[in-house]
């Protein structure tokens, strides 16, 4: 039985059951989605800032190395923003918050593509669309909530700026 | 009930159904079932599907929650929602 259901799975993707993890109870914050934006962001940065020393076989193995933790990084965070915004998505919106924000299902949907275009290239514009599409749903959130935001500088290298509930 | 489709495969994901699901797990739902307290199931939520365990049946509303009980809260979904119950885990 086991062996049909993985060959079925292989030919036809099974559906995704979420069992998520909702500690603390009622508790949401884009904060974490925003901060991986900007690792996203800071990676993205760091590997197009990336040069190889020299053809000699030290230097092209510390390149790849570099290269290879910067990525996985950025890959990680990307993910990271697909889940944080991915809860707050299904877990949080409810109706009368779509009744007002009409745009929240294309936005995310956007986000998740755009998350999954960073980890496949190395597209600094990519990455500072993405860190503005999860700005833009960090006001939402805080509008829901009846909280207006401002733009604060983040402090990181990244020189980006963080959405935050006033 | 018999409208659906007897059986779905999913993908588990996250982790406040543990021990009993884990991330990655694969499980099969049969839809032709009337569910009860006890069994875990595949609802719909929004665009979503979820998988908790039944914890309360009160008429057409389901009070589910999930196993890892330091990670979950019991929320509730309607009868209508649920897609299956899970029969198998590969």
């Amino acid at each position: 039985m086991f062996k049909i259901l993985r060959i079925l799975d292989r030919l036809f993707k099974p559906s995704v059951a979420y069992a998520h993890c909702d500690i603390p109870c009622g508790i949401y914050d884009p904060h974490e989605a925003q901060m991986a934006a900007h690792t996203v962001l800071r990676m993205t940065n760091m590997l197009n800032e990336l040069e190889l020393a020299s053809e000699e076989v030290e230097d092209r193995k510390k390149f790849v190395h570099q290269v290879s933790r910067l990525q996985k990084v950025k890959e990680e965070h990307a993910e990271l923003i697909k889940h944080q915004v991915r809860i707050i998505w299904g877990d949080y919106i409810k109706p009368e918050h779509l009744e007002k924000h009409k745009d929240i299902h294309d936005l995310v949907f956007n986000i998740m593509k755009q998350a999954s275009k960073i980890r496949q290239n190395v597209d600094l514009k990519a990455a500072e669309e993405l860190l503005t599409m999860v700005q833009k749903f960090a006001e939402i959130f805080w509008e829901t909530k009846g909280r207006e935001t401002k733009k604060v500088k983040s402090g990181y290298p990244t020189e980006g700026e963080i959405v935050l509930p006033i | 009930m018999l409208l659906k489709f007897p059986f779905s495969r999913f993908e588990i994901h996250d982790r406040s159904m543990e021990p009993f699901l884990h991330d990655g797990n694969r499980v099969l739902t049969l839809n032709w079932v009337l569910p009860k307290t006890g069994d875990v199931v595949v609802f719909k939520k929004g665009a979503i599907y979820m998988v908790k365990r039944i914890v309360k049946l009160v008429g057409n509303k389901v009070w589910v929650r999930g196993d890892n009980r330091l990670s979950s809260k019991k929320v509730s979904c309607n009868k209508n929602d649920i897609v299956g119950k899970v029969v198998f885990k590969y």
